[in-house]
C-alpha cells in the first residue's frame, strides 16, 4: 500500500459534483502534481486531504491509516496557501514557531528549530519582521518554513508560485524541488501551470471534470497523451484527426516512412495524432506530409514560433529552435514533416 | 484626491459653521458669570461648573451613564460576538433570521421602543432600575455592533484560520491566538461605539428611567425643561469633551472614516 492513497473519492456540493470517484496513490517522498484548469476538482481534493472539506465518500489513508475522521489539527499535514495565508499580527518567527508553539514544543528547541527552518528558506535575517513588511516572495518562502517546521508527514501546496512573478517563479520552482529532494517529505502540488508541473513534480496527475485523466511521469505525459484534453493542456499540441484531415495530409507517406499504423487506428471511433510544435520539420516538397503557407512568426528568443495556414486543416504551430535567422517571412510556402516516433496516437473518443 | 472648488469650499464652510456654531456657543456660554444665559462677554468665571460638580444629582446620574454605557458595549460585543462570527463565516438555516433579528432595531423609532420597554419594564417590575437601562440600550446599540464586527469579520482571510488548524490549533486556540487578535480593532471599535451610542442616548432613556435612575441626557433634559441656566451649559461642555476624547480614542485605533463611510482602511 502506499503512503498517501486516495480511494473512490467523491465530493459534491448539492448537485454539483465536484471531485467523481478519485484514486491515487503517491508513494513516501513522492512529488505528485494535480494538474487542471479551474473548476476540475483539483483543489476540492486537496482540502480533502488537509480536512477542511469532508468527503462525500471514498477514503484517505495515510501510511496506511484512514485519515477521514481525523480532524485537520491532528493531522500532520503541512499546506502552503496560495495567499501564504501568513499570521499577520505575529512576526516571521512566531508564524512559523505557531505549529511548534501548538505541538508544545520546549522553548529552547522550539527556537533551535525556527532557526533552522528560516536558514532553509535564507531568511534567517528577517525572523523579527512582520509579514506585511516583506515581499511576495519572502511570505511565500515563510509559508513554507512555516509548514515544514513542524516535520509534517504530507506537505500540501495550492498554486504557492502563482502570485509570483516570472524569474521569482522560475527562481522558487528549483529551490522547492531541491528542499523537498533534501527532506524527502512526500508532496501534494495544485496547479493550472503546466509549466510548474512539468518542473516540480515526478508524476503529474491531469484532472477534468472530478477525474484524474492521465497520471504519467511529465515527460511520459507530454510525449505520450492518452487523450486530446491531456494533450493541449500538458503543453501545445497540433491534433490531426486522421479520418477528417486527408485532404490535407499525405497519410500515404507517413505509413510508407514507418509512422504509426493510421489505418489499423481508425476504426469506428476514429484517432487523433498528436505532434508537438517542436517535433515539426521545415524540410522539401517530396518528402513533405503537409504543406502550407507561414501565417504568423514570432520569436521568443530561444526559438522561432510560426504558425502555417494548412489548406482544408486549420492552422498548425511549429517551434524551430534559434540557430540562426528565420528567412520564412510571413506569406513564405513551407513543407513539414515529422519523425515517425514523435508522433503520438490517440484513440478518439467517438465525438 | 478630489480638488476643492471655491463652491465646495463654501459649502463645507457652511456645513462646519452650522454644526460647530451652537457647541462653540454653548461652550462658550458655560464661562460666564452671569447667572443667566449670556456669553461671557463680562466676565469669565467656572462658577458654573463648580456647581456641577456641587449637583450630586449630575455626579448621580452621570455615574448611572457610566455603569449604563459600560455595561451595555461589554454585554453587546459579548453577545454580538459569537453570533456574527456564526452569520460571517457559515451558513446555516436561520441564518438570515438570526441577521434580521439582530438588525431589527434600527428602523423602530426611538419613541416607540421607549413606550414597549416601558411597558414590559413595568410589567416584570425592573422598570426604573439600572438592569433595565442596560437592557434597553442593549437592544438599541446592539444592531450597530453587530454591523462592525461584522465588516471586521467578513474582512478575514478564511484561508488563515484553516493555516493555523493544519499547523495543530484546536478550534478554542484559533480563536484565541489568531481570530482575536486578529479582529481586536474591530472589538474595540464596536465597543466605543456601543459605549458612545448609550451614553448619548436620550429616547429610550427617558421612559425607562426614574426619578432615582437617571442618566446624563436625561437629566440634562429635565435641568433644561424645568428652567434653564448656565450649569445646563457647563454640563453639556464636560459631555462634549468627553465625547470629543474617546472619538479621538476611537479614531487613533480603528479609524473613523472606516467606522462610519464603512470604507475599509489599509493597513
Amino acid at each position: 500500500m502506499a503512503f498517501l492513497e486516495l480511494d473512490g473519492l467523491v465530493k459534491h456540493f448539492s448537485s454539483f459534483v465536484a471531485v467523481d470517484g478519485l484514486s491515487l496513490s503517491v508513494e513516501r517522498g513522492e512529488f505528485v502534481s494535480l494538474l487542471g484548469p479551474s473548476g476540475c476538482g483539483k483543489t476540492t481534493t486537496l482540502h480533502m486531504i488537509a480536512g477542511f472539506q469532508e468527503p462525500s465518500a471514498g477514503s484517505i489513508s495515510v501510511d496506511g491509516v484512514d485519515i477521514v475522521d481525523v480532524p485537520v489539527n491532528k493531522r500532520d499535514i503541512g499546506i502552503v496557501f496560495q495567499n501564504y495565508a501568513l499570521f499577520p499580527h505575529m512576526t516571521v518567527a512566531d508564524n512559523v514557531g505557531f505549529g511548534l508553539d501548538m505541538r508544545r514544543v520546549p522553548k529552547a528547541t522550539r527556537d533551535a528549530r525556527v532557526r533552522r527552518a528560516l536558514e532553509q528558506v535564507h531568511l534567517e535575517t528577517l525572523a523579527g519582521r512582520y509579514p506585511k513588511e516583506l515581499s511576495g516572495g519572502q511570505q511565500q518562502r515563510v509559508a513554507l518554513a512555516r509548514a515544514l517546521v513542524i516535520e509534517p508527514k504530507i506537505l500540501l501546496l495550492d498554486e504557492p508560485l502563482s502570485n509570483l512573478d516570472a524569474k521569482l517563479r522560475e527562481d522558487m520552482q528549483i529551490e522547492l524541488k531541491l528542499l523537498q529532494r533534501e527532506l524527502g517529505i512526500t508532496t501534494i502540488l495544485v496547479t493550472h501551470d503546466q509549466n510548474e508541473a512539468m518542473a516540480l513534480s515526478d508524476r503529474i496527475a491531469v484532472m477534468h471534470g472530478g477525474r484524474i485523466v492521465q497520471l504519467d511521469a511529465p515527460y511520459q505525459g507530454y510525449e505520450r497523451p492518452e487523450t486530446p484534453f491531456v494533450a493541449g493542456f500538458l503543453g501545445k499540441a497540433n491534433l490531426f484527426d486522421i479520418a477528417a484531415s486527408s485532404g490535407a495530409i499525405d497519410w500515404s507517406r507517413i505509413a510508407q516512412s514507418g509512422g504509426p499504423d493510421v489505418s489499423a487506428a481508425l476504426g469506428e471511433r476514429g484517432a487523433l495524432l498528436c505532434v508537438r510544435p517542436e517535433k515539426m520539420a521545415f524540410c522539401g516538397p517530396e518528402e513533405a506530409y503537409l504543406s502550407g503557407v507561414v501565417a504568423t512568426r514570432i520569436f521568443l528568443g530561444a526559438s522561432w514560433l510560426y504558425q502555417i495556414k494548412v489548406a482544408q486543416f486549420g492552422t498548425v504551430l511549429v517551434a524551430e529552435q534559434n540557430r540562426s535567422a528565420s528567412d520564412k517571412v510571413e506569406g513564405s510556402a513551407v513543407h513539414l514533416r515529422w519523425e515517425p516516433g514523435h508522433a503520438a496516437l490517440i484513440p478518439g473518443d467517438g465525438q | 484626491m478630489l480638488r476643492n472648488t471655491p463652491l465646495s469650499l463654501a459649502f463645507h464652510t457652511a456645513l462646519v459653521t452650522f454644526v460647530m456654531a451652537p457647541l462653540i456657543t454653548v461652550s462658550l456660554v458655560a464661562f460666564t458669570a452671569e447667572s443667566y444665559l449670556a456669553l461671557p462677554w463680562s466676565g469669565l468665571s467656572l462658577r458654573w461648573f463648580r456647581s456641577v460638580f456641587a449637583d450630586r444629582e449630575f455626579l448621580a446620574s452621570a455615574w448611572v451613564s457610566i455603569q449604563v454605557a459600560v455595561f451595555t458595549a461589554t454585554l453587546g460585543v459579548a453577545l454580538a460576538l459569537p453570533a456574527v462570527l456564526a452569520i460571517g463565516r457559515y451558513q446555516f438555516p436561520g441564518r438570515d433570521a438570526v441577521n434580521a433579528l439582530l438588525l431589527a432595531p434600527i428602523p423602530v423609532p426611538g419613541i416607540v421602543l421607549g413606550v414597549t420597554f416601558l411597558r414590559f419594564m413595568t410589567q416584570i417590575g425592573w422598570n426604573g432600575t439600572v438592569a433595565a437601562m442596560i437592557v434597553c440600550h442593549l437592544i438599541v446599540t446592539i444592531p450597530f455592533v453587530v454591523r462592525i464586527l461584522l465588516a471586521a469579520i467578513v474582512g478575514l482571510d478564511k484561508s488563515i484560520p484553516q493555516a493555523a488548524q493544519s499547523l495543530g490549533a484546536s478550534r478554542l486556540a484559533v480563536f484565541r491566538r489568531i481570530t482575536l487578535p486578529m479582529l481586536a480593532s474591530g472589538i474595540s471599535g464596536a465597543w466605543i461605539m456601543a459605549f458612545l451610542l448609550s451614553f448619548d442616548e436620550l429616547t429610550v432613556a427617558i421612559f425607562v428611567a426614574s426619578t432615582s435612575v437617571k442618566t446624563l441626557p436625561v437629566w440634562l433634559f429635565e435641568k433644561i425643561s424645568w428652567g434653564l441656566d448656565p450649569s445646563a451649559c457647563a454640563a453639556s461642555v464636560l459631555i462634549i469633551a468627553g465625547t470629543f476624547l474617546a472619538m479621538l480614542i476611537l479614531d487613533r485605533i480603528y479609524g473613523l472614516e472606516r467606522l462610519l463611510v464603512g470604507k475599509s482602511a489599509e493597513s
